[in-house]
């Protein structure tokens, strides 16, 4: 036992260790993704560069990506620093069913969501917007709200509120103590929750179908105009576009990192009295924020639950893309679970220096629009002319490797190394002390990875469109579903499978 | 001019007493220690006052004005708190300057006033330092000078030697105290250390399991501690199991089988309460065996077993002690405090917590 032990601590296989840690991200996550750079056109006998020449139909469609993008982070942001600041700060019950709700449209596959959403809005629902622009956006909005609450709660909880106390005492209403003290503080957190709404709705697909228009309406973001050169066959086209995406979110990426400790947000104006005018508004008590979130994020994203109705002879069919779905993401999450957490360890550790560029790629897959890394994907992997269904794997295990390694690599960086200093100190060796102490202590993040991983493959739709011909997973059937007029089938497959990720949710959180 | 007072406050946490009916009053220039080990409410009662949490019942008073239900942003006072609460992001200046800026008062008579209050605690050359690069001395003086600029003289100082190193806190309080005094501020200061209470205080608030003690100057409370609980948490003291017996004109008070002529006091149990420096050893009085023996420098202990008791005794230094030496400890009866015998036992009526 202790040879072994002292065996697996030893430096030759930390080595080993992690060079099998890095290969498997270099070759098998990162390089596929890249491909597309490399090879503009997917015919093997030609070098053909992606066309330079950008369309009318690509400069709107790029258009429509960054406004839309642009739009919903600033209405995330004023609408869910309220809600974000309750789920923070109030130590009451509302806090967990807040919490509880916020997360519920996270559970929702993108493409369900995105369905429901625009049922609402639509003439099926309350008839306000049709689809095209406006409809993509409201879609937007409803996907990326839960993310930026989530990210921006816990940012706030980090800064300690006797600040908050400090500035109250000094003379500031509780509203100017926030804008003053408390958002300069988390301002990097805030900026973080930006990009990541910011390139998770520049990079949406599956959602974003659901509210393309038509004729004069027509509207489409960069990653569906992507999809629908490729449906037509227009490689070049829809290359061109996937390397601008990959080109302005790794820009966009590094832009955040740069600024990240170096803007500051300016709190030389004050105004007192209409500051303290607000506060007596009660605003803290958040009606605006509270009736936003219902009606604009909750009840649209559950709208299609009204119209499910169950159709004859689908249920084999939406049960086969059920399996597929699952199996595809249990595949992929165990396959990251193996490799994601050795990368979490030399990012959290910082191992030979090099953490910092690991975590750069690592987010740079996060900020990746996935149908350009479905579209690259599949042309690497179609080279070694492998199983259609062992392609979607590596597809999904591409996208989803970033989901484990972040927050496991957070909570490696928050571990208190006393601990481990202490267990060694009483006799363990390095490889003990990693299952005896470490591992334990990193669990929860590992299984919350482990659930983010395997809902983001699950509702994946973009990277999944890019490479699927036979095997469809059940976003893409949705979307084949609404394409076909068929509302009563897709809202069946989404209530369906809504309650399995529930089930799953659940079963996994409670262990 | 600020003063203070309270009526019949109480908190709430749930079901935990945090505080119950507390009256006080507190004059205007007074410096008032609140006192008492962790736990007590000491710091839920200046967090009361400063209108940071608000009590379940009664009403605080500043200025003669009710102030019970005022957020603490309208009470116009100075808070110092436990780990200073610095805005990590602002420097020294900007910390200093954040209270008239946050009012609106952005004018160059309020940028003086803050210059001279950082001149004032000797931080005027790193105006432009940021909190994390300051000393815990210097932190604890920006902090208080950020308090003080806002203009009020009402100051609330929450364990503010707390993060201290030993030493410095000495230096530190001593010149708290005198600028404190200098500038005729009212100030409320919560500590747990009875010495620092001591150093600093006009008047000591002993407050225990949220309620108040006693009140008093620290010499008032030292000679005249209110009860045994008082006199166990300022300073040392001997507490000597003793019985009262009537003799008619006077009484006999037997303890450490020994017995001394007292003032008449009704028969029955009591705790004799003994300061260690009154204690003295030589000839006469009750016999023991001394049991430890120390040099502290400028005094010395000695510690002597008498039967299964034992009372100590601090002198300025020069004798020394054996273990196992026999000798005799005697003191007067004008320096005995002598309390009933608790009813819940001496152990639980000197609890600390």
């Amino acid at each position: 036992m202790g040879g072994t032990d002292r065996l697996a601590s030893g430096k030759p296989v930390e080595v080993v260790f992690y060079s099998v840690v890095i290969l498997f991200f270099l070759l098998l996550v990162f390089a596929p993704i890249l491909y597309i750079l490399l090879r503009g056109c997917p015919d093997s006998s030609a070098v053909c560069l992606p066309s330079l020449y950008i369309t009318k139909e690509m400069s709107d469609a790029l258009f429509n990506s960054f406004s839309i993008a642009f739009m919903a982070v600033v209405l995330d942001i004023i609408f869910g620093i309220p809600i974000a600041w309750v789920i923070a700060r109030y130590k009451t019950k509302l806090k967990v069913y807040l919490n509880f709700l916020v997360d519920m449209p996270l559970i929702m596959p993108t493409a369900a969501l995105g369905f429901s959403v625009a049922l609402f809005w639509g003439g099926e629902g309350i008839g306000l917007l049709s689809k095209g622009f406006w409809m993509i956006l409201a879609v937007h909005v409803a996907f990326t709200y839960p993310y930026i609450v989530r990210t921006l709660s816990a940012a706030i909880e980090e800064v300690d509120i006797t600040y908050e106390m400090a500035s109250r005492t000094l003379g500031s209403s509780p509203l100017t103590a926030f804008r003053t003290i408390t958002l300069p503080l988390f301002k990097s957190g805030l900026l973080i929750a930006a990009l990541l709404v910011f390139t998770r709705s520049l990079s949406e697909t599956g959602a974003t179908m659901m509210a393309v228009g038509s004729g004069q309406f027509f509207a489409a973001t960069a990653p569906v105009q992507t999809l629908l050169y490729r449906d037509s066959n227009n490689l070049p086209a829809a290359v061109t576009l996937s390397i601008i995406l990959i080109a302005v979110s790794t820009l966009l990426l590094a832009l955040v990192r740069y600024l990240a400790n170096r803007f500051g947000i300016p709190m030389v104006k004050v105004y007192p009295s209409f500051e303290r005018y607000l506060n007596n508004l009660r605003l803290e008590k958040n009606v605006f924020a509270f009736a936003f979130f219902i009606a604009i994020i909750l009840l649209p994203s559950f709208y299609l639950l009204r119209f499910v109705s169950y159709s004859s002879g689908e249920f084999g069919r939406i049960m086969d893309s059920i399996g597929v779905s699952f199996l595809i993401a249990f595949a992929a999450t165990v396959v990251n679970l193996i490799f994601g957490v050795g990368m979490a360890l030399l990012i959290g550790r910082n191992k030979y220096g090099i953490g910092p560029l690991f975590e750069f790629l690592t987010d740079m897959v996060i900020v990746m629009p996935t149908i350009a890394l479905g579209l690259s994907l599949g042309l690497f992997w179609n080279l070694f002319r492998l199983d259609e269904l062992l392609v979607l794997a590596m597809v999904h295990v591409s996208l989803s490797y970033p989901y484990i390694v972040k927050p496991v690599a957070a909570s490696i960086r928050e571990l208190d190394r006393n601990l481990e200093d202490a267990a060694r100190v009483l006799g363990a060796t390095p490889f003990k002390v990693f299952t005896t102490i470490t591992l334990p202590l990193i669990m929860p993040s590992i299984l919350a990875g482990a659930v983010m991983a395997f809902m983001r493959s699950l509702s994946e739709t973009g990277a999944t469109m890019a490479v699927s011909t036979t095997f469809k997973t059940i976003p893409v059937l949705i979307i084949d579903f609404v394409k076909a007029n068929r509302y009563g089938d897709a809202a069946f497959a989404s209530a369906l499978l809504l309650i399995v990720s529930f089930i799953a949710a659940y079963l996994l959180r409670r262990k | 001019m600020p003063n203070v007072k309270l009526e019949n406050v109480s908190k709430f946490f749930g079901n935990i007493r945090a505080l119950e009916g507390i009256n006080l009053e507190i004059k205007d220039s007074e410096y008032v220690v609140l006192l008492g080990p962790s736990g007590c409410g000491k710091t839920t009662l200046l967090k009361i006052i400063a209108g940071v949490w608000e009590p379940t019942s009664g009403k605080v008073y500043i200025d003669g004005k009710d102030v019970t239900n005022l957020p603490p942003e309208d009470r116009n006072i100075g808070f110092v708190f436990q780990n200073y609460a610095l805005f990590p992001h602002l420097n020294v200046f900007d910390n200093t300057i954040y209270g008239p800026v946050i009012r609106g008062k952005d004018s160059e008579e309020s940028r003086r006033n803050a210059r001279e209050m950082l001149h004032l605690v000797r931080l005027a050359a790193r105006h432009d330092a940021f909190p994390a690069e300051l000393s815990g001395g210097m932190q604890q003086r920006l902090a208080v000078a950020r308090a003080l600029t806002t203009g009020s003289s009402l100051l609330f100082l929450d364990e503010p030697l707390l993060a201290l190193d030993a030493k410095i806190g000495e230096e530190v309080r001593s010149e708290m105290r005198k600028m404190i005094k200098d500038l005729k501020l009212t100030a409320i200061h919560v500590t747990h250390d009875q010495e620092e209470a001591m150093v600093v205080a006009d008047r000591i608030v002993v407050m225990r399991r949220g309620r108040v003690e006693q009140v008093g100057s620290p010499e008032e409370i030292y000679r005249n501690p209110a009860n045994l609980f008082v006199a166990h948490f300022l300073g040392d003291a001997n507490f000597i199991e003793a019985a009262a017996v009537d003799y008619g004109a006077c009484c006999k008070l037997k303890m450490l089988r020994w017995e001394m002529e007292f003032p008449k006091v009704e028969s029955g149990a009591y705790v004799a309460v003994v300061r260690p420096e009154k204690v003295e050893v030589g000839d006469g009085g009750a016999e023991g065996i001394v049991k430890n023996f120390r040099f502290l420098g400028g005094v010395s202990y000695v510690e002597v077993g008498i039967g299964d008791e034992s009372v100590i005794s601090r002198f300025p230094s020069g004798r020394e002690y054996e273990l196992g030496e026999r000798v005799c400890v005697c003191f007067k009866p004008e320096d005995v405090k002598l309390f009933k015998y608790p009813d819940e036992g001496l152990k639980e009526a000197l609890r600390v917590d």
